[in-house]
């Protein structure tokens, strides 16, 4: 089960490097910017999200959403994406600055 | 000299404006924004970074400087300068390209697509955005018209200054004065930033002026927002400084007497912060894009064009909002990035543009030390066309705390940094 669904999101992955899709990606990502800053030298509270791995975004997104992960703020906003959603904003922020 | 300014702006005009055969298609396409606050600062930069510098900007704002009013409810208790809301617009020029002419925009002429500045020279564009905020409507209020209104009654609602000058008139309180607070019917701009604003003047005067109180009038018939949060807060901190008295709406005031009068009763304070019925900023209401009831301006939620006139769209506080959507400087900054995307895909041909997701999120300070949350995700709905706010997401905080301070800051901070850098 693991298998298929890293699978499924490799394949997502892949299809992103698509420049239009990205646009969308960037686009649908930008909700998150308001309080994750670019900035990744910046020293928050709210972690930036740039060159972070897509699995450990979308891991997390989907545990805050499912309520199986505690938080003052992302279970209430986790749940209002859908998975596929999720995954493109996922791909986008690890895209942003490989290491 | 005002021809040479027509000329001069109009370099970055439209071609086909001056006469110039079709064929010459190479001149980027100019977007005009009119207003640099959360939406249009936001509208601007994501213009030229959506269309990699194919899209040519020019914003226009009459202030040299951002002050944000989200967080300056700080300054009014003393817990932060002014210095800490205001940002700069240099990295918009200098990072982004955006042409920023720093005067305030006087007219719109929608049939020749020319907005008219203060110095009556004149912009062309292709398309204008307009995210001018509130205007206050000081004459839904009877004796704010004697010539010392301006200096007895502060809103604080829309200019850092008046922020400071709140702040000074609170600090030289006497230990036995009172401030009112008087709240305008829903909506107004940034729902809970009253009762934030009542609840951090509470905590100063509790511990700097023991003795003096605060006195809420809200013309809504209960606290629009977080309601047993503040009441709950409110209860165990500030019982005998803080009062709130709603279903009073602010019909008249004494400037000399310091009195205000509402419909049922009269009341006298030392401190009068009278934030006023508002509506739509004044160029958007003047243009005839203000739709409902005269007062808003409705768009279409997919690109923020106005129902009035198209090619113009508008953002931010001035619009007509869609269910449970708040008018934020967050939510703004949402309107300015579909906005901006959607723009993109119009004059760049690109494909269909993506419905649009938002997630909005309002920290409010109850103490120094205790913040909180509203938060909300809304999604598109082809179907009834306008943004609906997802079931099962979003809420408020389990009770205010300490952890959510942090929060707070550092939301401003990134917001800021998205707005400006």
């Amino acid at each position: 089960m693991k298998l298929m669904s890293l699978l499924f999101f490799l394949q997502v992955n892949t299809g992103l490097s698509q420049s239009a899709a990205m646009d969308s990606a960037q686009f649908l990502s930008g909700a998150c910017i308001s309080c994750h800053t670019l900035d990744k030298a910046a020293t928050s509270v709210i972690p930036s999200l740039v060159g972070q791995s897509s699995e450990s975004i979308l891991s997390d997104m989907l545990d805050y959403a499912s309520g199986k992960r505690a938080g003052l703020l992302m279970p209430q906003i986790a749940k209002g994406y859908s998975r596929e959603q999720i995954e493109a904003i996922a791909n986008y922020f690890s895209s942003l600055d490989r290491p | 000299m005002r021809r040479r300014r027509f000329l001069k702006h109009t370099l970055f005009a439209s071609a086909a404006m001056l006469g110039a055969p079709a064929i010459e298609a190479k001149r980027k396409p100019h977007v005009v924004v009119v207003g640099g606050g959360f939406g249009g600062a936001i509208a601007a930069k994501y213009l030229r970074m959506y269309s990699k510098g194919q899209i040519d900007v020019t914003l226009i704002e009459q202030h040299k400087q951002f002050v944000s009013c989200p967080m300056s409810n700080l300054v009014l208790a003393g817990l932060k300068d002014i210095a800490y809301c205001t940002q700069k617009y240099d990295q918009l020029a200098d990072r982004w390209g955006v042409r920023i002419i720093h005067q305030r925009a006087e007219k719109i002429r929608a049939a020749a697509s020319r907005l008219i500045l203060a110095d009556a020279s004149e912009i062309v564009y292709d398309r204008l955005v307009v995210s001018p905020g509130v205007d206050l409507q000081w004459d839904a209020i009877d004796g704010m018209d004697h010539p010392k209104a301006n200096d007895v009654v502060i809103d604080a609602w829309q200019s850092g200054a008046d922020s400071v000058r709140l702040r000074d008139q609170i600090q030289a309180l006497k230990p036995t004065g009172s401030v009112a607070i008087s709240i305008p019917l829903a909506p107004y701009r940034c729902p809970s930033a009253p009762y934030e604003r009542a609840s951090l003047i509470a905590g100063y005067l509790k511990k700097y002026k023991p003795g003096a109180i605060v006195h809420v009038y809200d013309a809504n018939q209960e606290i629009t927002t977080e309601k047993d949060l503040y009441q709950r807060f409110w209860q165990e901190h500030y019982k005998n400084v803080l009062f709130y008295h709603p279903d009073n709406t602010l019909v008249a005031v004494d400037i000399e007497q310091r009195k205000l009068h509402f419909e049922f009763e009269d009341a006298a304070a030392d401190v009068l912060n009278i934030i006023p019925p508002m509506r739509a900023g004044r160029i958007a209401i003047d243009a005839g894009l203000a739709t409902a009831n005269d007062k808003w301006c409705e768009v279409d939620f997919l690109n923020f064009e106005s129902v009035a006139h198209r090619n113009i769209h508008v953002l931010g506080d001035s619009i007509q909002i869609a269910p449970l959507m708040p008018k934020s400087g967050h939510m703004a900054a949402q309107h300015g990035r579909t906005c901006a995307y959607a723009i993109c895909d119009s004059l760049l041909n690109k494909n269909n543009p993506l419905p649009p997701v938002y997630a909005n999120t309002c920290f409010s300070f109850v103490s120094e030390s205790h913040a909180m949350h509203v938060a909300s995700v809304h999604h598109y709905s082809k179907e009834n066309k306008t943004m609906e706010s997802v079931k099962g997401a979003g809420g408020v905080s389990t009770s205010p705390s300490p952890e959510e301070v942090p929060l707070a800051f550092a939301w401003a901070d990134a917001i800021w940094a998205d707005m400006f850098r």
